[in-house]
């Protein structure tokens, strides 16, 4: 039987290029009131890795070829000893005095990673203590990846607007480089470290914030770490090195994993629609925002999706090449470190993070202008 | 073979006038051959769709991205990662492309 095939969809000029909201997907849209980020700063290990030079496990034209391809030309990797709580803990001393913040104004501390001191205690309570917060703070830990600093954020936004904190004290913080093993090729030039600090306030020249936060956990294995938790204890089998694919790749079942391929298929899918979808319930317009910070995963994909939004380069601030993707510390890192000059001034900013989970978030902010710290090097 | 694709013969069946799914099916195939011979940087001869592209030696993840974002640039289509695991012609893609974008 012939079935016919489509005449539309033929020809990329008479395509209609046009992004589908989804409009029947339920998603979780929440507004916040005059709740802002008052200062920004990060820390990152001095110690920098030359991402040509890495490693010679694999030949230098296939080195290249990955690291030309990712757009990540140096990374940084915490020296052994060295936790994202550190990186954290230095990045919220630089930013304390910057602000000229009494410590016994913060009232609420949020600790976002997936690379924790300890399985318990929570690293949060461990930095309230370091930081010499008082007894009456409120701290815990969020464990999610790339999109933990937008869900780091509404979290803290939520518990501002109940007027029960004076100031919150987000720190977010990853030492991904430990995560994945120097043998698998689909991960080895990825990921770097760093952390990150934000003063969060409440005031009326905030305004109105939009958040969407969502989640699919049908695909925990495209970006995943087998064993080493309770499911799959750690055990000298789960700590074997072993060839995992018919690339020849190595690591052990303690090494996170991930499916690129499938990721990008689910950033196409998901990130464009749910970035139409934020602004849509910001009731504003692409064009009117001044800057969109996308969680930092290669360049590759970055690239494209600024190409598939239509978003000049310009309007897309990036520090890939520099720090490498750290996961959910990519956002603020870029800000950080790229926007130091334009975040003293008011602008209107667009976050979009995406990755393990799958886990994604969006929000749109007005920042009427924020203290940005120095860059802290933490040796 | 699971992908539906008309022959020659079913697209001819009006020899008067020009048959458009047969014309555009030539067109699509074309142009599939030619974003997966510049995704995977083929120069050195021509593609078939009984070809198993995923043993071409130009194939790897890297080479999938570039597939990957040039499926969705020029046919509007993404492909989920179950789904694409299940392809393995380029007969079979062309099929899954259509079925999309239909």
């Amino acid at each position: 039987m012939q079935k016919s095939i489509p005449l539309a969809n033929c020809s990329p000029k008479c395509r209609n290029f046009q992004l589908k909201v989804k409009t029947d997907t339920i998603m979780a849209f929440i507004t916040y009131h005059n709740t802002g980020i008052a200062g920004l700063s990060a820390a990152v290990p001095a110690n920098t890795i030359d991402n040509y030079a890495y490693t010679e496990h694999f030949d230098a034209d296939s080195v290249r070829e990955i690291v030309d391809k990712v757009g990540i030309k140096e990374r940084r990797f915490a020296p052994e000893g060295i936790c994202a709580s550190d990186l954290c803990f230095a990045a919220a001393e630089r930013l304390i005095t910057d602000m000229d913040i009494d410590r016994q104004t913060i009232d609420l501390l949020i600790f976002v990673s997936q690379t924790p001191d300890y399985r318990m205690p929570a690293t949060s309570v461990l930095l309230q203590d370091r930081l010499g917060l008082a007894k009456t703070t409120a701290a815990f830990d969020i464990n999610l990846g790339c999109s933990a600093f937008i869900y780091g954020l509404s979290v803290a936004f939520a518990m501002m607007q109940t007027g029960g904190f004076r100031r919150a004290l987000l720190l977010d913080g990853e030492t991904r480089s430990r995560i994945y093993h120097p043998k698998d090729r689909k991960t080895a030039f990825l990921f770097g470290d760093g952390g990150v600090a934000a003063i969060i306030e409440n005031d009326p020249k905030y305004g109105e914030s939009y958040f969407s936060l969502n989640t699919d956990g049908s695909k925990e294995s495209l970006i995943k770490m087998d064993a080493g938790g309770y499911r799959n204890p750690s055990s000298v089998e789960t700590l074997k090195e072993k060839v995992v694919d018919e690339y020849g790749n190595i690591r052990t079942d303690e090494h996170g994993y991930m499916n690129g391929a499938d990721v990008f298929n689910f950033v196409l899918l998901e990130i464009p629609g749910n970035i139409k979808s934020t602004l849509q319930y910001a009731g504003t317009t692409q064009e009117a925002v001044d800057y969109f910070l996308f969680h930092q995963a290669n360049s590759y994909m970055n690239g494209y999706l600024a190409k598939k939004l239509k978003l000049p380069a310009e309007k897309v601030p990036s520090c890939i090449e520099y720090f490498g993707n750290t996961s959910s510390v990519s956002i603020p890192l870029t800000m950080a470190t790229q926007m130091q000059d334009t975040l003293p001034q008011p602008q209107k900013l667009l976050l979009s993070g995406f990755g393990v989970g799958m886990s994604w978030a969006s929000c749109v902010l007005n920042s009427p202008g924020m203290v940005v710290s120095n860059l802290v090097e933490v040796e | 073979m699971v992908y539906r694709l008309a022959t020659r013969q079913q697209c001819l069946l009006s020899p008067d006038r020009p048959n458009h799914k047969y014309l555009n099916f030539l067109i699509m195939q074309e142009q599939l051959f030619e974003l997966v011979k510049e995704a995977l940087e083929i120069e050195d001869r021509e593609l078939s769709l009984d070809d198993n592209f995923k043993d071409y030696e130009e194939w790897d993840s890297l080479g999938q991205l570039s597939v990957i974002a040039a499926l969705d640039e020029n046919f509007n289509v993404v492909i989920e990662g179950a789904a694409f695991a299940k392809i393995n012609t380029l007969g079979e893609l062309l099929a899954k492309v259509q079925e999309l974008s239909a």
